[in-house]
This record gives C-alpha cells, sequence and structure tokens, in this order.
C-alpha cells in the first residue's frame, strides 16, 4: 500500500467504467455496505460523479453518514486506487446527468433491456478528500502503449480528408484514416436528412459485409441515440454490458429484441465488440450523420479520447456538408457512353411504392428515398434508354420527396451506389464527375409498381 | 471440490452457487464510520452455516488491518463476472490471523480461476493476475447475520 496522495486528474483512466469500482457506503450505527458502480466519472481535480440506479441502500446511507470510498482500476496496468469520498449533492439534471444517462441508454439499448430497468434516477457528486494507490506496486514493465500525439493526428487525419472533393472519396477517405491514424479499424458512415426518422448506412471500413442501405431509427441502439440527442456516446466495456444486461434481463422477466424486421439490411459488426462509440455529426446545429466506431479492446473509447472524437467528427461534419452544396452542375447531362444491354432475359424489377422497396429479380435492394431514386432512374432509363443522369435534377424533382435544406442527396447516392455494387444485381450507378452519375444495366428491364391503398398513397399521386 | 461448494444451513450456499471463480471484495468501518475497501480470496463456509472465512489483503499499518483487528462490522460482496450474479454478506469479524502456507495456496487457485474469468468480460490477460496483492493476507472469519440478493435490476438490495 502506498500512503501517497495521487492526483486525481493523473488517473482519470480509471474512470472510464471499463472496470466496475465497489463503493463502500456505512449507515449510522456503523454496518458498511458494498455497491459496484457502472461508472465513477471524473468531474474536475476534487470531484468525481457516481451514477445513483438501483441503491437504495446507498442513498440511505449516504444520506445519514455522507463518507464512501471506492476502489477504481486502471483497465491498462491494473493498478488500483482507493479514493475516500465526502457526498456534496444530487444532480437530475445538467451536463453531467445527461452524458451519464446516455451512456445508460445506450447500454440499455445495446443489451436489450428497457430504459425503465437502467433508469438513471440521479447523479451523486462526491468531494475526493484523498486518492491513494493500493493493491501491488506498478510494474514498470506493463505500462500502456505510448500515447498518440494527438495534434500530429489530427493535422494527419485533416489533410486526407481534405484532398478529396467529392462525398464518396472523402467518405472511404475518413474512414480508411480512421484505421491509418488513429487506430480505429472497424467505422461506419451513416448519413441523415432533415426531418428523417432513420438514418441510413453510407459506407463502413473493417467489415466483411456492406453498410450501404442500412438502416437505423433515431432513438434505437448507440447510434440512433446519438443521433437524437446530438451527443456522443462512448461505451467502454460492451462485454460487462452484455453480461449486466443479462443478468438484468433475467432478473426483470424480459424476452430478448425483436428479431428485425423484413425488408431490411443489418448493419455489419463486429461478433463482440468491447468498446464503442457513436459520434454525431452536426453543423449548425443540424445533423448529417453519426460516424461509428467500435473495437475488439474495452476500454478503446472514453473519457480519455472524447475530445478527440468530437474534434473528428467535427471535421468529417463539416467537409461532407460543404460538399452537398454547390456541387451540382447545370450543365445537361454528358453525352451517353453506356453500351445498351445485352440481349437476354428481363431482369424483374419490381416497387412498393407502400415503402419506396425496390427488389431485383426477386432480390430486395433498398428502400426510402434511395428506392424512389433508384425507380425513377430505372422507369426513365426503360422509356426512352436514358442512362445519363445528374445530381441537380434529382434535386429538383418534387416527386422524389427530397426535403428542403439539409437533403443529403449526396450520401443517398453513395449508399445507393455502393448497395447495388455489393448486391450484384445487374444494375450500377457509377460517378462519371461531379454531380453526374450513369446508370448501367446488364439486360433489358421488366419494371412493374405495387400500388399502396395505404397512408403513402397521396406521395405517389402525381 | 471448491472450498465454496460446501453446505449451509442459513442459505449461504447461495454463496456457493455463485462458482468458484468469484470476486470477492469487503468493506469494514473505522471507529468514524469512514469505509473502507479490500480485496478477500479464497472465501470458504463453515459447516455449520452462518460463518464466511476470507483470506483479506489488510497491509500493516492499513485501515483494513485495524477496523478487523477491533472486529468490526463486515460486509462482503461475492460477484461472478461472467454473470454479475451478486451476494452480499454483513455481519461481524469472528476470528482474525495471518493467513496460512496453505490458504496461500489456495487463495493462489482461486486467483487463477478469477483470471479466466475476468479475461471473458475484456481484462487483458497480460495483467488479469495483479487483482490479487497476497503480501500481507488475514484469515478473517466473518458471522453472518444478513444476506442480500445484489444482482442489478429491478430486485437488486432484496434480503435473502
Amino acid at each position: 500500500m502506498s500512503t501517497s496522495p495521487i492526483a486525481l486528474e493523473s488517473i482519470q483512466r480509471c474512470l472510464e467504467g471499463v472496470i466496475p469500482s465497489p463503493l463502500a457506503t456505512c449507515s449510522a450505527d456503523g454496518v458498511p455496505n458494498i455497491t459496484y458502480m457502472s461508472v465513477v466519472r471524473y468531474v474536475d481535480a476534487e470531484r468525481v460523479a457516481l451514477s445513483r440506479q438501483f441503491f437504495r441502500k446507498t442513498a440511505a446511507n449516504v444520506d445519514e453518514n455522507p463518507v464512501a470510498q471506492v476502489l477504481v482500476v486502471d483497465p491498462d496496468t491494473l493498478d488500483q486506487y482507493a479514493l475516500d469520498l465526502r457526498y456534496l449533492h444530487t444532480e437530475t439534471e445538467g451536463p453531467i446527468f445527461d452524458s451519464m444517462r446516455a451512456n445508460l441508454d445506450a447500454v440499455a439499448s445495446h443489451t436489450g433491456v428497457g430504459r425503465d430497468v437502467f433508469r438513471l434516477r440521479g447523479v451523486d457528486v462526491h468531494r475526493v478528500v484523498a486518492c491513494r494507490r493500493v493493491g501491488r506496486d506498478p510494474d514498470p514493465g506493463r505500462r500502456r502503449d505510448h500515447a498518440l500525439d494527438p495534434l500530429r493526428a489530427l493535422d494527419d487525419f485533416a489533410r486526407r480528408v481534405g484532398e478529396s472533393d467529392d462525398y464518396d472519396a472523402v467518405a472511404h477517405a475518413a474512414l480508411q484514416a480512421l484505421e491509418d491514424v488513429f487506430g480505429w479499424p472497424h467505422a461506419i458512415l451513416l448519413g441523415a436528412a432533415a426531418g428523417a426518422e432513420r438514418l441510413f448506412g453510407v459506407a463502413s471500413n473493417g467489415y466483411p459485409g456492406s453498410s450501404a442501405g442500412a438502416e437505423v431509427t433515431l432513438g434505437e441502439g448507440m447510434i440512433g441515440l446519438a443521433a437524437q440527442r446530438r451527443r456522443l456516446i462512448c461505451v467502454s466495456n460492451l462485454a460487462r454490458s452484455r453480461v449486466m444486461g443479462s443478468a438484468v434481463q433475467e432478473r426483470a422477466g424480459r424476452a430478448a429484441g425483436d428479431a428485425g424486421a423484413p425488408r431490411e439490411i443489418p448493419l455489419p459488426g463486429l461478433d463482440r465488440p468491447q468498446s464503442a462509440a457513436a459520434v454525431p455529426l452536426v453543423v449548425h446545429g443540424e445533423l448529417v450523420g453519426v460516424l461509428y466506431l467500435e473495437s475488439d479492446r474495452p476500454g478503446a473509447f472514453g473519457p480519455h479520447n472524447e475530445r478527440l472524437l468530437r474534434i473528428v467528427g467535427g471535421h468529417v461534419a463539416a467537409v461532407l456538408a460543404g460538399l452537398a452544396h454547390g456541387h451540382d452542375t447545370a450543365d445537361a447531362p454528358a453525352a451517353d457512353p453506356a453500351p445498351a444491354p445485352r440481349p437476354g432475359d428481363a431482369l424483374e424489377v419490381t416497387y412498393y411504392q407502400a415503402d419506396d422497396s425496390v427488389f431485383a429479380g426477386g432480390d430486395y435492394v433498398i428502400k426510402g428515398v434511395p428506392g424512389r431514386i433508384l425507380w425513377k432512374l430505372l422507369r426513365e432509363h426503360a422509356a426512352d434508354g436514358r442512362t445519363a443522369f445528374t445530381n441537380r435534377e434529382l434535386r429538383l424533382d418534387e416527386g422524389l420527396g427530397l426535403p428542403a435544406g439539409n437533403d443529403n442527396l449526396e450520401a443517398r447516392l453513395v449508399a445507393l451506389r455502393r448497395r447495388l455494387a455489393a448486391g450484384d444485381f445487374g444494375i450500377a450507378l457509377e460517378r462519371v464527375a461531379r454531380g453526374r452519375m450513369a446508370l448501367r444495366v446488364q439486360q433489358p428491364l421488366a419494371l412493374s409498381e405495387v400500388p399502396t391503398s395505404g397512408p403513402m398513397r397521396a406521395a405517389h399521386r402525381r | 471440490m471448491s472450498p465454496l461448494e460446501q453446505p449451509a444451513t442459513i442459505g449461504l450456499d447461495v454463496v456457493a452457487r455463485l462458482g468458484a471463480g468469484v470476486a470477492v471484495v469487503v468493506a469494514t468501518p473505522d471507529l468514524e464510520l469512514r469505509p473502507t475497501l479490500a480485496r478477500a480470496w479464497h472465501p470458504r463456509i463453515d459447516a455449520d452455516g452462518g460463518r464466511v472465512t476470507l483470506c483479506v489483503e489488510a497491509p500493516a499499518g492499513s485501515p483494513m488491518r485495524a477496523n478487523l483487528e477491533r472486529r468490526c462490522a463486515l460486509a462482503a460482496t461475492f460477484v461472478r463476472p461472467t454473470t454479475y450474479r451478486s451476494v452480499q454478506v454483513k455481519g461481524t469479524v469472528r476470528d482474525v490471523c495471518p493467513s496460512t502456507a496453505e490458504e496461500r495456496r489456495a487463495v493462489a487457485d482461486h486467483n487463477a480461476i478469477f483470471v479466466d474469468e475476468v479475461i471473458e468480460v475484456g481484462v487483458p490477460a497480460r495483467v488479469a493476475d495483479r487483482f490479487l496483492d497476497d503480501r500481507e493476507l488475514l484469515t478473517v472469519t466473518v458471522d453472518v447475520r444478513e444476506m442480500y440478493d445484489q444482482t442489478p435490476g429491478p430486485a437488486a438490495g432484496g434480503r435473502l
């Protein structure tokens, strides 16, 4: 045991929730109590915040005897520290509360446990009276890896992202730079449009499957919550969250999450990610997407790199938003260089008005706005053999229902292009120049449209 | 047989059913009711039930050692890392003595199983054995008065 005092800011790595922290309190009649904290959050050099969830006895003890001790552990070295605490107050709103609530909601959503079960009742703020090392002496042979130089890394990242001038290339450059510069090899970029209830997968890195065409509902899962609340969410130990979620679920008698609806393209993902971050991409207060990162290493994302993630997200958002404006060509479509489809059996393509989904050869392709775009292109091609299109004409086509303002058309086209490429449907959409694209089909098309009598009927009267 | 698989007569077998790789943490108060924490190992349930014996990390000069030596109140949690199932017992320290060589070997065995458990929930294997500091262990027997279900969820804190 070391009796030397330790500065709280020097052990922030212990305060990221990677390893659960036992908290001891004591009643006024001298009976101790222990509970495990998911997160002991660093507030400043003198204070920490503890989540108040299930811990009735802890709350009662602190009310009558406001002293406590918590044991925190460095996830890289397993060095342990005892913090002697004095309770100050409980917060039920404000930035600390909101941040911890978003994290817990994300864990609840990730584990399939209802948010009411994981509900954050408050955040107890404690003053750290003393901080000292306990347990084994530090092992100099087991120090953590050399820390990243954040300024150098951000400079590299910004330069690589800035070298490209179209959405697809920027998305690719950003995802690749996340791996090369920061060592985050698994990432997904999702797009968002004004007023939309869903995010859509645009591009991904580090997975065998494609994210293009996958959708995430606002408010659901880490990604949906980060988008809905415009708040960065990091979960530093998903393995522990899964175990905890299973325990809670078992006790609460809850069933696992639903099996998912048909006509869904799943987001790619690691089988058992250990930590993850969902970074909302916001420009001028408007959500343009989410950058989702996951790692097979616990603690890869957490308070130690939240600022870095926010800067990375802010830069990607600004670059992508800049590309979305002022790049439409007003020129007529370029001359059609495409060869005519090979003669043969027609490719049956069906469009369902009810959800704007498109099927090719019986296989689901895409739905929603990208589905409407694809259907427009295919219809015009079938009518007169046209293959050249511009972003501008899509943007001006009211029938597509693109939202005013941030329509994120470029992201939708990237998603559509990548989905067509990944699915090998015999249909391709190629970018031929800034704001211009060419439709390629390998066979003659046999198009059919299934009308709807449901709520979407009015949208298709044109 | 795991030391935790021995029978108990007052329900302490709930602790045994958590498995052999449990994380054990104890808390004791000082005379000013300030709590202190320490890790503990090699838990055993006494045959007549009602008692738990643990090897507690309690270095000379530490608040934990001082508290134990005056036979204070004690709480101990038993948590299985891979399931999060948890039990807390509360009672009073009955006996304290330095851990024997045999007990220290049992502590090492317990730690080996515990290491496998924590690696499964993401603790790096290269450091997973560093939870244990076995330099100064005290063997502590506790008369258990109360027992609680600590598994996270709405029922957490319910008396067993």
